[in-house]
């Protein structure tokens, strides 16, 4: 589609090949891990055995011994350069390296610098490092019990694991709505934790320059400015001699927001020895102690009539927040946007009380492609509203329909405060359930189960918020949650671009390139993508939250519009007509009356540059900056159908076919959309049958490899069948709603919801993930586990 | 010590430690450093890159296995800046995101098309770029911790402290079976034997094992074989699983093998991994041994005393142990051809996704059934065999599957799980070998 086809469309946006694919596809991206400086040290992590215990005593003469060996770095060393412990995102603290106690198993204690990264490692089986067990909290469920050994006691006058209450909704009126409902059910939901596992694993190359005093570090982030500033705060260094780089990302899902300590030892390992360090975690590490997701235990209600009427919803969460209260979230967020709990209906009231508590576990939490605990909110209310349709002997697609908020009621406050901001919902669950061919899919059901086949069709709909935000209601650690764009004109048309967010295999060097060359009517070939280098982008938050396009695709088509005006006015002087007798016709300003008359963007961009005198307003070439910070968040939804069998012999399931439908508004790129949904749709499999970091009772990490912690494989993937509705985003420049983590979100509650119909002869209304082949065979024996612990 | 390897078409020679692995070769050494690491535990495939052209994940393979022969990285894939035909359709079917795995998806595929006769889904199924190639690793919490993930551990084997690359040892290549057996003669207790090294190296780079001496077969092609005499069948201890998957004569003569054999891992995994290290390995959990003992193979050893025939039956002596003495070397497996009658087979191994270990596996030939994973060692099902030679319906026998098994739990599955599965799939095994015979 092109805008000369058809009127108004825009020229730029349909699917196009990546731009970084070129490199990519020939194994010509720089990662982290590929950044060789001369003189490069290498520095390995020495991390707890233990989930919860007292340090007696480091010793480290043997490693520093090690002929190979530069520097050992313990807490100890730290304290000294008051550097042991480094604030959260949530505003607490966490140790860099432990000093008094370790408190989760794999936490850092101490930190070797060395010659090679083979000698870093022999190095860490010198150091002897002395542990006091104690007992661990691991059960999230008993870390309030008055018995239960304190965790934070590095805090003075903690005496509990108590980390905060939060509440949203009205009680009163939702106390209300249930007592005179006809129908209530209640059921507990377990969202356990998992982890982003992106395939590279984090990491750092930190050079300081002694004499320059400036510290440049390449790291594996996806908040390069937020990182920038911290460590300015963290470590005193001033901030315009800091560097960071992000450069190609090999996956982040949530998981590279954060500062680790790797990060932090690396830094100050290049200070110590005046030499480039290069960190690099291995998967056990990245499992074990980098953010993991979700952990939410949950209890749902839901008030209804007896046809079908959802009339209100409260829930009550135990958020586990592992032993360092690390969550990414705006500050006023504790449980991030869960207040979307009350779904893609039309409620009379709703609920909601958080409690966050310490465990001995990881810290770090939200990550993991959840656009801030939407994901746990999606799947509590899309699993509630299965758990209705059970009690009431409705079809779930047909109670859905009956409550989605209508086109009418658009914008809709929901219960909970949050303001949507567009929405088709009837019309796409409609096409979803006419792309699986859903009235014939449950015919085929009935047949089956006459024959003992268990076959299952679960349905989700959702609706995220995302886009994190309006900075006078967001900010993380009081970075406002904006975002900043430079746009610069060559004076032959070509244009470059340079954001504040970057990508970790979204395609922004695409996407955003589209988008100018839509807002200007230039190829996207013209267009080169600047991102993931403070020194060369501006200010902003970074790539999370499904976040990019929402903020800062709109600051990239806010900056082109800013771009065309002062072309317009060099054109007027071009043209000799004032800017008020031109128009834009999506290529070129033309005199209104003469379309003859007219220039492009290359051909004034030369003139902003040429001898030609220029009038008010432009002092010389069309560059332009901007920060957009979003009115309001933006409002994708997606309406999603899984069929799936189980093995009653074995409990093993057979995904057949998930279908998604998904509105994230204008679709800039169609393709990497699909791709986006593709990998979200593989994520949500992943959650919902096989992957949870699960403890034993001494506080072990059960699912701290590749080999225990299991990605789902095209072999258990089937072919994808997508669909689409537009409704764009009202208050977006572009319409554009963002679609990062739709399908991580939305995939889990269908999958789930079709297995637990599949058991449905066994009158099965509830079983937590992952749903394993061992879990669903306990479940049809009516004594499912408890899959955040170990098996008995 | 000096390895000399052919880098895509060009020698690069270096002296490196023993122990380096091919992947910090070719990135540190030869500076190539599009093939990249995503597990260290030779679960993800990102490190996929082809040795003799065939894929092989390049963190499980030495830099001094690989000397000598030729290695194609991604790097070495496009000719004249002219991209792989499966490179054009990973960019223009936007096969990928990030890129980070990408190399090895690439290669992995290369190799697949190349090799396989007929791949289940190749490059034209359309997979964003976050799915690792599928593979598999090491069942770490069945080694005798069965409460504890690859991450955890004693002291000194720390969670994340060690586990990415082997402790020192010294490496040595054996160019004959004599050469073999008098290196380790000559190094003793703490010598080993290196076949294809897919449970070996994932153990030493767990510092789960740390041999002085890694004593490396992958020479010995002269114990690669698979030959028919007559009543049985030769297999030489060298020969890799994906050799006995697509030999002819196994699959006409020995399909229950063949088969089974095509199950095992991945296809990198196929290429490496060796029947021999299969067996001497002795995991309960492997494929290969509950075959063999379904199949009442013998093996045949040699030892500093000579060589010795050794019936599988008595093989398996405990977890990890075997009837090897300290320096023996397993030179042939001889499976005798099933008897007309006989000849209904079955493999079943159930599994979470399909590139894992057997929760639970059962081998049938005929009326022989055997087990895996249901014990530390690989079972015959005599209580399901006796009831069927006593002429119960095979339904019926299957629900002594779990009789005299002592199976464990991790987190996977229970033992009550697995002793119901171990009923379940021999009655399954049963009736399909029992209709096709
Ligand atoms: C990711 C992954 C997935 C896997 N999945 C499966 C699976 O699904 N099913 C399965 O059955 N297996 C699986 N395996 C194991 C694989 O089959 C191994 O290759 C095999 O078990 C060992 O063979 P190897 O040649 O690699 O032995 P090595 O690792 O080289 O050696 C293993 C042991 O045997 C000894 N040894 C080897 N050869 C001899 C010999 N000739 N004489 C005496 N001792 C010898 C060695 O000293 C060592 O102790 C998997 C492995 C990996 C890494
Ligand atoms: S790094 Fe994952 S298989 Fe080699």
């Amino acid at each position: 589609m092109t805008a000369t086809e058809q009127h108004g469309a825009p020229a730029a946006f349909g699917p196009m090949r990546r731009k970084e694919d070129a490199r990519f596809v020939r194994g010509r991206g720089s990662y982290v891990d590929d950044i060789v400086l001369p003189g490069m040290l290498h520095g390995a992590v020495l991390r707890s055995p233990h989930a919860h215990a007292r340090i007696t005593s480091i010793d480290t003469a043997a490693a520093e011994a090690h002929p190979k060996v530069k520097a050992v770095i313990t807490g100890q060393t730290l304290a000294g350069l008051n550097l042991a412990w480094m604030p959260t995102l949530s505003n607490d603290t966490q140790a860099v390296l432990a000093t008094d106690k370790v408190r989760f198993q794999g936490q850092e204690v101490a930190f070797v610098v060395a010659e090679d990264r083979y000698s870093a490692r022999d190095a860490l089986e010198l150091i002897e490092v002395d542990y006091e067990a104690l007992p661990a909290v691991v059960d999230a469920r008993r870390a309030l019990d008055a018995d239960a050994p304190v965790i934070r006691d590095d805090v003075d006058g903690r005496t509990d694991n108590h980390i905060f209450d939060w509440e949203t909704g009205a009680a009163a009126r939702t106390e209300e709505v249930f007592r005179d409902a006809e129908v209530t059910v209640a059921e507990d939901i377990l969202y356990p934790r998992v982890h982003p596992a992106p395939l590279e694993t984090c990491g750092a190359v930190a050079d300081f320059d002694k004499v320059t005093g400036k510290l440049t570090v390449w790291e594996t982030t996806q908040a390069p400015h937020a990182h920038r500033t911290l460590y300015a705060i963290v470590a005193g260094l001033p901030e315009h001699k800091i560097r960071v780089i992000s450069p190609d990302i090999g996956g982040g899902f949530g998981g590279k927001v954060g500062i680790y300590p790797g990060y932090v030892c690396a830094v100050v390992g290049s200070i110590v020895t005046g030499k480039p360090v290069k960190w690099v975690e291995d998967r056990s590490e990245n499992l074990m102690s980098t953010a993991f997701a979700r952990d939410f235990h949950m209890r749902g209600e839901v008030a209804a009539s007896r046809d079908g009427r959802i009339r209100a919803v409260r829930v009550s969460v135990l958020a586990d927040h592992g032993a360092f209260n690390g969550t990414a979230q705006p500050t006023k967020y504790p449980a991030g946007f869960f207040g979307v709990f009350t779904g893609s209906y039309d409620l009379e009231a709703a609920d909601c009380k958080v409690t966050g508590v310490y465990t001995n576990k990881a810290p770090g939490g939200v990550a993991y492609a959840c656009s801030f605990r939407i994901t746990e909110a999606v799947y509590l209310v899309e699993r509630m509203v299965d758990v209705l349709a059970y009690r009431l002997g409705m079809d779930p697609a047909e109670l859905r329909m009956r409550n989605l908020l209508r086109p009418d009621q658009f914008p809709y406050s929901s219960q909970t405060g949050w303001v949507y901001d567009s929405g088709d919902y009837q019309r796409q669950l409609a096409l979803a359930m006419e792309l699986a061919g859903y009235q014939e899919l449950r015919a085929e059901q009935r047949e089956r189960r006459e024959r003992g086949e268990l076959m299952g069709i679960g349905v989700s709909f959702f609706t995220e918020a995302v886009g994190a935000g309006p900075r006078k209601h967001m900010d993380i650690l009081g970075l406002g949650m904006a975002d900043g764009a430079d746009l610069q004109m060559h004076p032959t048309g070509k244009a470059v671009l340079r954001i504040s967010v970057q990508t970790q295999g979204q395609g922004h060097e695409t996407t955003f390139a589209q988008i100018v060359a839509n807002e200007l009517g230039i190829p996207a070939d013209d267009v080169e993508v600047v991102h993931g280098d403070t020194d060369s982008t501006p200010f902003g938050l970074g790539t999370y939250g499904s976040r990019s396009t929402p903020v800062s695709g709109a600051a990239t088509a806010v900056v082109a519009r800013k771009v065309r005006e002062r072309a317009r006015i060099v054109a007027s002087a071009m043209l000799e007509v004032s800017p008020d007798d031109l128009e834009w016709d999506g290529a070129r300003w033309f005199v209104r009356g003469d379309p003859d008359q007219g220039k492009t963007i290359p051909e004034i961009a030369f003139a902003a540059h040429s001898s030609l005198e220029l009038p008010d307003g432009v002092e010389g070439h069309l560059d332009a900056q901007t920060v957009y910070n979003p009115p309001s968040l933006t409002y994708p939804s997606g309406a999603y159908i899984c069929v799936v069998e189980v093995d009653p012999g074995t409990g093993g399931v057979k995904l057949r076919r998930l279908v998604a439908v998904d509105d994230c508004g204008v679709r800039i790129n169609p393709m990497i959309v699909e791709g986006q949904v593709h990998g979200g749709l593989a994520d949500g499999v992943g959650m919902a049958l096989m992957q949870v970091i699960a403890f034993d009772s001494d506080g072990n990490c059960l699912g701290g490899s590749f080999m225990d912690y299991l990605l789902p494989t095209a072999m258990e993937c089937p072919s994808w069948e997508l669909g689409e509705t537009v409704t764009p985003s009202p208050h977006h420049p572009i319409g554009a709603k963002g679609v990062g983590e739709s399908a991580t979100v939305g995939s889990p509650p269908a999958v789930v919801n079709a297995v637990i119909d599949a058991l449905r002869p066994y009158g099965v209304r509830h079983a937590d993930m992952p749903l394993t082949p061992a879990q669903i065979w306990r479940t049809i024996q009516g004594r499912p586990f408890r899959t955040d612990l170990a098996i008995t | 010590m000096k390895v000399q390897l052919a880098v895509n078409g060009s020698e690069v020679s270096a002296d490196v430690e023993d122990r380096l692995l091919l992947v910090h070769f070719l990135r540190d050494v030869a500076g190539l450093t599009a093939t990249n690491v995503g597990c260290d535990t030779t679960s993800c495939g990102a490190c996929t890159v082809l040795l003799d052209g065939e894929s092989v994940k390049s963190c499980t393979v030495l830099a001094a296995q690989a000397g000598g022969h030729e290695v194609t990285t991604v790097e070495g894939l496009a000719s004249d800046g002219e991209m792989h035909p499966v490179q054009r359709a990973f960019h223009t079917r936007h096969a990928l995101q990030c890129g980070f795995c990408t190399p090895g998806m690439v290669m992995a595929i290369v190799s697949l098309l190349r090799g396989e006769p007929a791949p289940h889904r190749g490059a034209g199924t359309r997979r964003p770029g976050r799915q690792p190639v599928p593979l598999h690793g090491l069942p770490q919490h069945r080694r005798g911790r069965p409460r504890r993930s690859a991450g955890a551990g004693p002291r000194g084997e720390g969670p994340g402290s060690v586990r990415v690359i082997p402790s020192s040892f010294t490496y040595r290549r054996a160019d004959s079976a004599a050469e073999a057996l008098d290196l380790a003669a000559e190094y003793g207790e703490d010598a080993k034997y290196l076949a294809g090294g897919h449970s070996l190296l994932p153990l030493m780079k767990l510092r789960l094992a740390a041999p002085g001496v890694l004593i490396d077969l992958g020479g010995l092609r002269d114990l690669s074989y698979i030959t028919d005499h007559g009543p049985h069948i030769a297999i030489g201890a060298l020969t890799r699983h994906h050799d006995i998957e697509h030999s002819e004569l196994l699959g006409s003569q020995l399909p229950l093998l063949a088969h089974a054999a095509g199950q095992v891992g991945d296809p990198q995994v196929r290429h490496r991994g060796t029947i021999g290290g299969s067996v001497a390995h002795a995991d309960p959990a492997s494929d290969l041994p509950a075959v063999l003992l379904a199949l009442d193979a013998t093996l045949v050893a040699s030892g500093p005393g000579g060589g010795r025939e050794i019936p599988v039956a008595e093989f398996f002596r405990g977890f990890f142990e075997t009837a090897l003495e300290p320096g023996e070397l397993l030179t042939e497996i001889r499976v005798p051809k099933p008897a007309p009658g006989s000849r209904g087979w079955s493999f079943q191994k159930f599994t979470q996704r399909a590139i894992d270990w057997a929760i639970v596996g059962v081998a049938v030939q005929g009326g022989n059934v055997a087990l895996g994973n249901m014990g530390p060692v690989p079972l015959r099902a005599a209580a399901v065999e006796a009831a069927l030679a006593g002429g119960a319906p095979p339904a019926e026998a299957a629900m002594h599957a779990a009789d005299g098994t002592s199976p464990g739990l991790d987190i996977r599955a229970s033992s009550g799980y697995r002793e119901h599965l171990a009923r379940v799939l021999v009655s399954r095994a049963l009736a399909q070998a029992t209709s096709g015979s």
